[in-house]
């Protein structure tokens, strides 16, 4: 994303957000396993730490 | 989360804008829910027009915590689009926005799932105290 397009708390932001389609009604325990590993793989793939990370795992298909 | 997407004219904006606009969905979106600033995220995306709503100039697709009320939810969308209206110098009818509802728990920030609104002051407690 290029530099001044994401902001977090109306700064320039360094997060990184996933948005995921799982299958809908997904267990909140796998839900949470799976947002887990993808926190996981990217932080090891991009170097950025755990608070830069926004995982979302939506039920569905991902509106817009 | 919140998730504020916000789809935009190719070229129609400039950082200066993106910024004032995203300063402002952090305003309106605490002061309406009481949220930590912290916890809004907004990110900006240059679409062709023929690929937004039709007459949109601007389509923000705000994704909420799930427990808002309508009234807040409707104060947000107009206070908003007026902000992004005034923003850009177009019309209010030229801009769309939507909020969607998201469970909190299919969210993770921090390496946690976000907590329920209200309850956040424990979770903002853990993560401000850093390792």
């Amino acid at each position: 994303m290029k530099k001044g397009f994401a902001w977090t708390a109306g700064e320039p932001s360094t997060s990184s957000i996933v948005v995921r389609s799982v299958p809908v009604g997904l267990a909140l325990d796998q839900r949470e396993a799976f947002m887990r590993r993808v926190c996981d793989l990217w932080g090891r793939v991009t170097g950025c730490s755990i608070d830069e990370i926004v995982v979302t795992a939506w039920d569905g298909p991902i509106p817009l | 989360m919140p998730l504020y997407r916000c789809a935009v004219s190719e070229g129609l904006t400039s950082e200066d804008q993106r910024a004032r606009i995203a300063k402002e969905i952090v305003r309106i979106h605490c002061d309406v829910t009481g949220a930590p600033p912290s916890f809004v995220h907004a990110f900006f995306s240059e679409t062709p027009a023929p690929e937004l709503p039709d007459g949109k100039v601007a389509f923000v697709l705000g994704s909420i915590r799930w427990g808002r009320t309508d009234e807040q939810k409707a104060r947000i969308v107009s206070e908003l689009t007026d902000v992004v209206a005034t923003a850009l110098g177009c019309g209010a009818e030229e801009v769309g926005v939507v909020t969607v509802d998201v469970p909190s728990k299919w969210n993770m920030e921090g390496g946690e799932l976000l907590p329920e609104p209200g309850e956040e002051a424990e979770w903002l407690a853990r993560h401000s105290a850093g390792p």
